[in-house]
């Protein structure tokens, strides 16, 4: 872009994000553990819109992460090539090195880690995470980890869950699980991001590439928001975990 | 014991050979570039082995790719029809649907990501090139403004060469999401696919170079470049510049590939 300046370039950057996924207490819990697995640990979690913080309301926490975690540990870390596999080797070692260099700053800022390191003796395996009892003050709930790591809080009321998304350098997309239309709406307008689906998890229409801008520094001007008419069975759905 | 893991294996290996027998070269001007000799490796991520060895860029090959996307631009794909545009694109679509589990294979191999996920990346890029084909006849459609004394309206021009780089995750299906949209306004683009997953870029310019995509031939040049951060040029003829890029931390190559 500085560079760009000298000539006057249009530029359209696409950066990343430290997606919040908020579930209320109210939601369909099921499905709404269904999508934020998914999204964290699909793609090997290497995804710009991947819904890397989970922020859950407070009364249903510990039983959410509860699930969560249990689920996280049976997901299969394999070959790619493997019909099986749900995480393959991440891109390079150099992001192998990034991604576990978390799991240290997790700890020191007292976070609970579950799961987490090396997977097998050789490539670029790592067993997915999850970073529980995390503030939205530590570096795991800041920093784009980019890989199979997901950071949940804990928010008291809608009030803090709106504080707690928008308190990031990153505003890309943004993820909403509740029952209540009008708090669905609430939340979806005020929570800063350039895409937010309501009770679902990342549908894009090729026409996003166009639309989806969302960059540090930068709030959004105009705002997509995504939500879930049908909760068919017809859709098929790859699901991580 | 012959398992399908060993069987998508042997069928990766098939399309990788090419690969690991021959550098991965530029393509400016619809033509193989070795550019400056020098070449990089890129590597599996399922144990850092080198699949490929992929020509390195710098100032004087993006300079030619951007000088032949110019040239592309004002004689030739900016002057085509919108519906003219809307077929080629269409034939793309096809013929990355006709290769979708070659494209499938490498992409896997080449970023680590599962195949459960890579089998629609494909297709999901031939969806990406088919919805901007279809804009592609109403891309000049602007707005009627009409008042007492004049009739005024607006149109939408093709603004020129595009550089378009693309991140490494999943780059087939990003870098459609880039490339097809601009095509189909009528613009030109010079792509530089990411370092560490570069190989299913090559697919893709290898399917716009297909007869039947014929006047896109010289579209989408390929340029797989790192630019030393001082010596990077500053294109005057390239207009635009889209990009999917981490904010930070990036990698440096990152840094130095996004001064185009």
């Amino acid at each position: 872009m500085a560079q760009g300046a000298q000539t006057l370039k249009r530029v359209h950057f696409e950066l990343g994000g430290k997606n919040p996924v908020v579930v209320f207490a109210d939601a369909d819990l099921d499905r709404a553990l269904d999508a934020v697995l998914f999204m964290i640990y699909s793609l090997n979690g290497e995804r710009c819109t991947s819904s890397s913080r989970a922020l859950v309301e407070a009364s249903i926490y510990d039983e959410f992460s509860t699930r969560a975690a249990e689920r996280m540990k049976k997901i299969k870390v394999g070959h790619p090539l493997d019909p099986a596999t749900e995480i393959g080797p991440l891109i390079h070692p150099r992001h192998v090195d990034k991604v576990l260099s978390y799991i240290g700053a997790a700890e020191k800022e007292g976070a609970t880690v579950i799961g987490g390191g090396r997977a097998g003796d050789k490539g670029n395996f790592v067993n997915p995470t999850l970073y529980l009892q995390a503030r939205n003050t530590m570096k795991i709930a800041q920093e784009e980890i980019f890989g199979p790591v997901l950071t949940m809080i804990p928010f008291a009321d809608e009030a803090e869950a709106l504080a707690i998304a928008n308190d990031v350098r990153y505003g890309l997309a943004a993820y909403l699980w509740t029952k209540d239309v009008g708090r669905a709406h609430r939340f979806a307008q005020q929570v800063e991001a350039g895409m937010v689906w309501v009770n679902s998890e990342k549908r894009a229409p090729p026409a996003d590439a166009v639309r989806r801008h969302q960059v540090v520094g930068h709030r959004p001007r105009r705002r997509r928001l995504f939500l879930r008419l049908l909760h068919g069975d017809e859709e098929h759905r790859d699901r991580a975990g | 014991m012959s398992t399908a893991l060993d069987k998508s294996i042997a069928r990766a290996e098939e399309f990788l050979k090419r690969f690991r027998e021959h550098p991965v070269a530029h393509l400016i001007d619809g033509k193989q570039d070795a550019g400056n000799g020098q070449t990089f490796e890129t590597h599996s991520p399922i144990d850092n082995s080198v699949i490929a060895k992929v020509a390195r860029g710098g100032a004087a090959e993006i300079d030619r790719a951007a000088k032949a996307a110019t040239k592309a631009f004002r004689t030739s794909w900016s002057q085509t029809t919108g519906d003219h545009r809307r077929k080629i694109l269409h034939k793309i679509a096809d013929a990355i649907e006709a290769r979708a589990d070659e494209i499938a294979l490498i992409e896997s191999i080449d970023t680590g990501q599962p195949i459960r996920y890579m089998s629609k990346a494909a297709v999901r890029g031939a969806e990406n090139f088919r919805f901007y084909a279809d804009r592609a006849p109403s891309a000049n459609d602007g707005l009627s403004l009409p008042t007492d004394t004049h009739l005024n309206y607006t149109i939408r021009q093709p603004i020129g060469p595009v550089g378009v780089i693309t991140p490494w995750n999943t780059p087939f299906m990003l870098s459609t999401w880039k490339i097809a949209p601009a095509l189909a306004a009528g613009c030109t683009v010079v792509h530089k696919p990411a370092e560490w997953s570069p190989l299913t870029a090559v697919l893709l310019s290898e399917i716009a170079l297909r007869p039947a995509c014929h006047r896109a031939c010289s579209t989408p040049c390929t340029v797989s470049a790192r630019m030393p951060a001082a010596r990077s040029p500053s294109i005057p003829t390239s207009r635009r510049l889209a990009s999917l890029a981490r904010a930070r931390p990036a990698p440096p190559s990152w840094r130095r590939a996004r001064r185009r």
